[in-house]
């Protein structure tokens, strides 16, 4: 059943962080390198905001500002919402949904330990499609 | 049953073509605009390429590239894999599988006329969901 599978069984444990004062250019660097859509900002261990492709687009590309001048601090989305990692990925598609987010920053104490996108939900918990279909971008 | 699905019944319409030429600004704009993250390039009213928003950012903050001198030539993947709209998803999924790509640039007589990604079929296609779990890529 959804409601038994927990956070911590399908989060990906690999996350990659920056801190606020990387460059946009460094941030973009190791997004490219390691192939993914969203960096967590980490300050004195803790998480502190979320910096997507989409948050550098916008931030950065359209505005055509200087990629060595801009820091993570400037372009990241802040206060982050989190999830607990013995929540279960039903609270956790439910929280994505009410705040309109796609991923969600895992926390074990106030330790980060992992990330949540919605695409784990869909590969791994598809009995949860329909909770987090919103989150889709509408097709027309 | 999911055969009777097509391609077209799936699609989303929301593509944005662009020339050979366009600049990278003009595309950038685009994507911001109209909340996309691709685009597709086109020669001759045929297909030639697409460019994602991780294609575009990559080139313009990682490479500090001139996002008005840049053209869109320049930055597409190309060959494009591309589908018939009157095909059926599941002949779109195994396209998607053996090319391992996300994203099918649907076209009605060579012309483009939407786009099928591996989320749209996962979303729809519960049957094929299992196929379409092997493009995902869960970082452990």
């Amino acid at each position: 059943m959804a409601s038994l599978v927990s956070v911590r069984d399908i989060m990906s444990k690999n996350v990659q962080v920056v801190r606020p004062d990387t460059t946009a250019q460094e941030v973009v660097a190791t997004m490219s390198k390691f192939d993914i859509s969203s960096i967590i900002v980490v300050q004195a261990e803790r998480p502190v905001g979320i910096i997507t492709l989409r948050d550098v687009l916008e931030k950065l590309a359209v505005q055509c500002l200087a990629p060595r001048a801009v820091t993570a601090k400037q372009i990241m989305t802040s206060p982050l919402v989190t999830i607990d990692a013995s929540a279960t990925v039903e609270e956790a598609a439910n929280l994505m949904v009410k705040k309109k987010v796609k991923t969600l920053p895992v926390m074990d104490s106030d330790k980060l330990v992992g990330v949540l996108t919605y695409t784990d939900i869909v590969f791994q918990v598809p009995t949860l499609l329909s909770v987090i279909k919103s989150l889709r971008r509408p097709a027309q | 049953m999911a055969s009777n699905i097509l391609v077209k019944d799936l699609m989303s319409t929301n593509v944005h073509v662009f020339r050979n030429e366009s600049t990278a600004q003009e595309i950038v704009s685009t994507m911001s605009k109209y909340n996309v993250d691709y685009v597709i390039v086109v020669q001759s009213a045929k297909p030639t390429g697409i460019i994602t928003m991780r294609d575009v950012i990559v080139r313009m903050v990682e490479q500090g590239l001139d996002p008005k001198v840049v053209i869109a030539r320049a930055i597409y993947t190309n060959p494009l894999v591309t589908i018939e709209e009157n095909a059926t998803v599941e002949e779109a999924a195994k396209l998607m599988k053996d090319w391992k790509i996300k994203h099918l640039p649907v076209t009605r007589d060579g012309r483009i006329t939407g786009m099928i990604t591996y989320l749209d079929i996962a979303f729809a296609v519960p049957e094929l969901l299992p196929e379409m779990k092997e493009l995902y890529r869960p970082s452990k």
